[in-house]
């Protein structure tokens, strides 16, 4: 029972409760294969950069905390 | 810095065999989640393995999974017996995998894919329902938002 009812509910439906932004999705499919994995590769140099950014603050703050004696 | 694209033309223009798998396989499908490293499935074959290793030798590949870090410096012979080989390169991270869960070994993954022209060159991918079948036989968690993506993609092509 509770099967057919999950069967029969849109998948859209199900991604749009599960948070997904499915604006993004949309805009995804409006690309061609190679512009989506240009897209991505673009994204992981975002993430990259404030990864090192992330990186680069800890340890300044580390040094901080150990000049000051924290 | 992980570079898919020059790890993608690489192979292909060594005319490796191989099918796009896994999280860049999904992303060609549409979905939004970034992943940080390129799967494949190739032949084990020794013949796709030489044109593996002459591609894999030119971008100082590395065992990442054995203690150590590794060279890679096995042969044709030794590799052909291999089921997988996890890698760091200098274009990033290449996991290169015989068979893939819920979908079968080389012949069924190239029989569940697509070709399609990237960066210049024909690839294949994993087909969008293939990729959905072996996220959700693999059941990790992880992989749980990029089904609701592909599944959401999929009712979306087939209305």
């Amino acid at each position: 029972m509770n099967q057919t009812r999950c069967n029969s509910k849109s998948k859209w439906k199900e991604a749009e409760e599960y948070g997904i932004d499915l604006s993004i999705i949309d805009s995804n499919l409006r690309m061609t294969p190679t512009e989506r994995l240009i897209a991505h590769q673009a994204a992981l140099e975002t993430v990259s950069c404030f990864r090192e950014a992330g990186r680069a603050y800890y340890a300044r703050q580390s040094k901080t905390n150990k000049t000051s004696g924290r | 810095m992980q570079d898919s694209q020059k790890l993608i033309k690489l192979l292909a223009g060594n005319e490796v065999r191989f099918v796009i798998i896994g999280g860049l396989a999904a992303v060609v499908h549409g979905s939004s989640v970034v992943t940080e490293d390129l799967d494949i499935c190739v032949s084990f074959d020794r013949e796709n393995v030489r044109r593996l290793l002459d591609a894999l030798v030119k971008i100082n590949s590395e065992h990442r999974l054995i203690g150590k870090k590794r060279a890679l410096k096995e042969g044709v012979e030794e590799i052909s017996s291999f089921k997988s080989l996890y890698l760091t390169t200098d274009l990033g991270f290449i996991d290169i995998l015989s068979s893939v869960a819920g979908v079968g070994g080389f012949n069924e993954v190239a029989g569940h894919s697509v070709e399609l022209d990237l960066f210049g060159f024909k690839c294949r991918v994993l087909d969008i329902d293939a990729v959905i079948e072996s996220k959700k036989t693999m059941g990790r968690p992880k992989d749980k938002e990029t089904v609701v993506q592909l599944s959401a993609i999929r009712e979306k092509q087939t209305r």
